[in-house]
């Protein structure tokens, strides 16, 4: 039987025939018997039939003897559902499709979550990997300097492996001379990178302990298989080709595992080299130095310049034995350093403490800035899909009354209870298959277009990640399914089967419906206006949050503003050559016609560029005991606060002969906190008092439109920093106007440098923005999801209640009562329904949107405005979705219904 | 009228629960003096016991079948000697076997009972 799985069908219907004979036998034999005994035949085949007894009972039960029974019965009913389903083909698609997008919309969300939070780097034995963290009182870097890694990795300290990473930089490479460079993700990584994730090649080798020995003198790569089926179409002679990577030229060695795509989550990348060659490529992100430390010189010999991520493998059992042993080889290694140190920078060099963090889902910032909202989406998308449940179950309840005599028929002749409601519940089950299938396409298509949205990449280029429908997000959905089924089948099938038989029967033959559950429907109904309350009411929150970060006042001019990112260190300029194309730059984009003014700043605006400076002084103002005064700092040419509209208050802008450290402009935040009642001008700051404030500026957000002006330092870009990556320059009016002519004029400029991006400020202000966008329109879509379902359940059930009760109103209707008060009377009761609905939704919603009131902006999770607006949106939804059924049984006439009776 | 009375009856039992293992057994003896079809072993039972067992059609049925899915028993079609066409049943080696194995442990256990039913002895 195993070997066909079909092979039972066939069987069966042998088996059906020999036992349909055999029965039959049976009765011939008893009731020649009979006859022989003196019995007329007709009486004798009666008496035969009732001795036999229930003869379709005896075959049912005979039949379980042969096994199969369940699966041949699954089956049969799954025929049936199906035949029921071509039968109503409007209430089957409403179905399906509702039930369909709440389990699309979860499994979506749930799929993007799993690839965050949930999934495992493809690595051996993830769970045994941990990245080194530093805990500190104060912001410490969470990263190391080379020297440092080197004594962790020969320490002794019992790990299984000790690696060391760079963060990924996007680099400009090309594998030929001549063809047009991109942009792609490479890690800079030790050589014990891949022996510590256990990873073995799909082609060549990967990078060994041996391929990072000497500064600069190991130019070999390892490539991902992603991007060696992009870049080299999957050539097997890859092996020795050559890359460039940001004007090195570097030597494949080896593909990596077809689904690594390296530690970080967000940043799939596509090449790893040596930590040796940093200096080669120009890596500089992603660093902090203290000391003497020189950016500019490689970082692998230097101390003071900490640059790395620390990942170490460790069975769990050993792991508190290894993390204090690694903490006293830190703890004294940092000792040693802080030698020279002033009792106050050494006091916050060395509070410092090492934990291993589990690093078994490897690297994200986003997991950070999506989770939570990811989360309370996917609640709001959890609520959904119960109110399409609410809505099928209700479907399924007009349905099975549809269907009462039927199964008053089948009940009674000898179908038992339990079988029926197993054959209802299949027919659900089948329901909630389409859909959940239907589902899993929407949620593939959906996940992806929701990561673009989240992080502002537009259709055809690459995602930052891809969630995958792996078996966590099967599994999430399978479970969805089947709960879902259970949800809206269970109660429906078994109301449905609880009936008198004779009065079901009875009432059947009249043709005309039983007594319906209104009850039911109606708490259907109830809580699906509850439940759209929540929904609506989050949706609500988001977009007036979104709404007021779009408002936020920035303190800089969004609108006039064009900002253009490049990248000398990648294009291979040295130190010496930067003033003179900074200059060159600047000069010839004022040339513009429509520009006014460009200026170039270390850090561009809303552009995750932030530079902190700890430990300074300030003239006339005492720390506190353990207080560590932190300013944030930008180096700009001269013109800046003009060229990029910020408000200068007092004193003045910088100007071209400014250069050094001599002078600085502070903003508001830094005066309020620091200059409390005292004049700022002519005051000093910096590590030894060394610039004299000679400007203040009003607050900005430089860093992100949600956080407010911390205490912010500027200097002059001439003499103090030689890598700057952002241009700013003010057009006359629309900053798109003068794009054209920028990059043109850069291009002519210097034709080799790279131009990361050039857009208005404004579209980057609104970029940074994209995270809450996404929230904001998937809870919206879904809001209005949710209002529609609930509208079309409280429509379904007051179209049946006046349908139900036609010859009621016609006999009202011709004892004189108007079509208004009879529309009034039918509007009332859903009015009943939507307002017992709020009622219940009203708290639920009050202590629920708590949970998000970290992800609102400018408002309190119990904004009495949103709620009372969306308290009337959706009454008056609701109203008008019963408007119609009200109105219609307002023109029942007299006659028809009580010829309809 | 038939919809009431059949809306109060019983739910239909389709296992005797104690007497499961009887049963069978009993349809072992019958057959052991020859095929038979399954009128004639309800009513080779009930005549044998004196008509005190009363075979229920709903269970002898069942019985019969899953005595031969388990291969004690073999089945085909033929004309009883009344010349009507009814599948008989007959032992297979192994169905002998189970009845060999079914008596002694029946006499075991009548011994058991009747040992302590009459404890005084």
């Amino acid at each position: 039987m195993a070997r066909h799985p079909f092979k039972f069908l066939f069987r069966r219907q042998q088996l059906e025939r020999d036992l349909e004979d055999e029965i039959r036998a049976h009765l011939e034999i008893e009731k020649q018997q009979r006859v022989e005994r003196g019995e007329t035949p007709g009486i004798a085949e009666q008496n035969a039939r009732r001795a036999l007894g229930n003869e379709l009972m005896i075959k049912e039960v005979t039949r379980e003897m042969w096994g199969w029974v369940n699966v041949e019965r699954i089956f049969r009913d799954l025929l049936y559902a199906l035949r029921q389903c071509r039968r109503s083909p409007g209430f089957a698609s409403v179905a399906i499709l509702s039930l369909a997008l709440g389990i699309g919309a979860n499994s979506a969300i749930f799929s993007i979550l799993n690839a965050l939070l949930f999934k495992s780097l493809p690595v051996a034995a993830p769970n045994q990997l941990f990245l080194l963290r530093q805990q500190s009182r104060a912001i410490v870097p969470q990263r190391f300097s080379y020297p440092m890694f080197q004594r962790f990795r020969d320490s002794g300290s019992g790990a299984d492996g000790i690696a060391a990473m760079s963060h990924v930089l996007r680099a400009q490479t090309s594998i030929d001379a001549g063809v047009q460079p991109e942009m792609a993700p490479v890690q800079l990584v030790s050589g014990e990178f891949f022996p510590v994730l256990g990873l073995s090649p799909v082609l060549g080798r990967l990078l060994t302990p041996s391929d990072n020995q000497t500064i600069g003198g190991h130019p070999v790569a390892v490539i991902a298989y992603d991007y060696w089926q992009r870049a080299f179409a999957g050539s097997f002679d890859v092996i020795g080709r050559t890359i460039r990577v940001n004007g090195s030229r570097f030597t494949v060695v080896g593909v990596a595992p077809r689904d690594f795509r390296g530690v970080w989550i967000e940043a799939p990348t596509d090449i790893w080299i040596p930590l040796m060659m940093q200096a080669s490529v120009h890596y500089a992100q992603n660093f902090s130095d203290h000391q003497d430390a020189d950016p500019e010189k490689p970082w692998i010999p230097q101390e003071f310049i900490e640059w790395l991520d620390v990942m170490v493998r460790v069975n769990a059992a050993s792991a508190p034995a290894i993390q204090n042993r690694l903490n006293g080889t830190f703890l004294h290694f940092m000792e040693t350093l802080a030698g020279t140190m002033d009792a106050d920078t050494r006091r916050s060099f060395l509070g410092r403490n090492l934990t291993l963090e589990p690093f078994a889902h490897g690297q994200s910032y986003a997991r950070q800035r999506f989770a939570s909202p990811l989360a309370a989406i996917l609640a709001m998308v959890a609520l959904v899909l119960l109110i399409a449940c609410a809505n099928t179950a209700n479907l399924l309840l007009a349905r099975a009354e549809g269907r009462r005599r039927e199964i008053a028929v089948r009940l009674s002749i000898g179908a038992s209870r339990g079988r029926l409601i197993q054959q209802l519940l299949t027919e659900s089950f089948l329901l909630v298959a389409a859909a959940a299938g239907l589902g899993l396409l929407l949620a593939r298509w959906a996940s992806d277009q929701l990561v673009r949205m989240a992080f502002g990449v537009a259709a055809g280029s690459r995602t930052p990640f891809a969630p995958s429908l792996d078996w966590h997000v099967l599994f999430f959905t399978t479970g969805v399914t089947v709960a879902t089924g259970l949800l809206f089948g269970l109660a429906p099938a078994f109301r449905a089967t609880n009936m008198e038989l004779g009065a079901a029967m009875k009432a059947a033959s009249r043709n005309t419906p039983g007594r319906f559950d209104f009850r039911g429907a109606k708490f259907l109904v109830s809580a699906q206006v509850a439940l759209s309350l929540v929904v609506v009411f989050g949706a609500a929150l988001f977009a007036r949050s979104l709404r007021n970060l779009a408002k936020v006042e920035l303190g800089f001019d969004r609108d006039h503003v064009l900002t253009v990112l490049i990248d000398p260190r990648a294009a291979g300029y040295d130190a010496a050559q930067l003033p003179g194309l900074f200059q060159r730059l600047v000069e010839r984009t004022e040339a513009i016609p429509g520009v006014r003014s460009a200026v170039v700043s270390m850090c561009g605006l809303a552009d995750e560029c932030r530079s902190i400076h700890g430990g300074e002084k300030i003239s006339g103002y005492q720390p506190a005991p353990n207080e560590e005064i932190r300013i944030q700092e930008n180096y700009v040419g001269p013109g800046y606060f003009s060229t990029v509209g910020m408000r200068l208050l007092n004193g003045r802008d910088f100007e071209p002969a400014d250069s050094g450290n001599r002078f600085a402009v502070v903003n508001q935040a830094l005066v309020r906190r620091y200059f409390a009642n005292r004049s700022p001008l002519g005051q000093r700051l910096g590590d030894h008092l060394e610039s004299e404030i000679v400007g203040i500026v009003a607050d900005a957000r430089v860093n992100t439109v949600r956080e407010e002006a911390v205490p912010m330092a500027y200097y002059p870009l001439r003499g103090n920093v030689a890598f700057a990556e952002s241009l700013e320059v003010r057009a006359a009016g629309d900053p798109n106007t003068v794009a054209t002519g920028v990059r043109k004029v850069l291009n002519a400029a210097a034709p080799d440098l790279p131009i990361d991006r050039i857009s208005p400020l404004a579209l980057q202000v609104d970029r940074s923005l994209n995270p809450e966008r996404m929230g904001s329109v998937v809870t919206g879509a879904f809001g209005i999801l949710a209002l529609g379902l609930a509208c079309f359940g409280l429509y379904g059930v007051m179209s049946y209640a006046v349908s139900r009760r036609t010859s009621e109103i016609g006999v009202r209707m011709a004892l004189g009562a108007r079509p208004g008060n009879v529309l009034w009377d039918v509007l009332r009761e859903a009015l009943a329904l939507i307002a017992l609905g709020l009622a219940v939704g009203l708290p639920v919603v009050l202590f629920a949107s708590r949970s998000i009131s970290a992800l609102l902006y400018g408002l309190q999770p119990n904004d009495p405005a949103t709620l009372a607006m969306t308290t009337v949106i959706l009454t008056s939804v609701a109203a008008f979705a019963a408007l119609l059924p009200a109105w219609r049984a307002s023109r029942v006439s007299p006659i028809t219904a009580l010829r309809h009776e | 009228m038939p919809s009431q009375e059949l809306h109060k009856r019983e739910p239909y039992k389709n296992r005797i629960e104690l007497l499961q293992g009887t049963l069978d057994m009993l349809i072992l003896t019958t057959l052991q003096w020859g095929p038979q079809h399954g009128h004639g072993i309800g009513q080779a039972i009930r005549a044998g016991s004196g008509e005190l067992l009363q075979v229920e059609t709903g269970s002898l049925y069942p019985a019969l079948h899953r005595l031969e899915k388990q291969g004690w028993l073999s089945s085909e079609w033929k004309l009883s000697d009344k010349n009507q066409r009814a599948k008989f049943y007959r032992l297979t080696a192994a169905g002998k076997k189970q009845l060999l194995a079914e008596e002694s442990k029946w006499k075991l256990l009548v011994g058991a009972i009747a040992g302590v039913m009459k404890p005084a002895q």
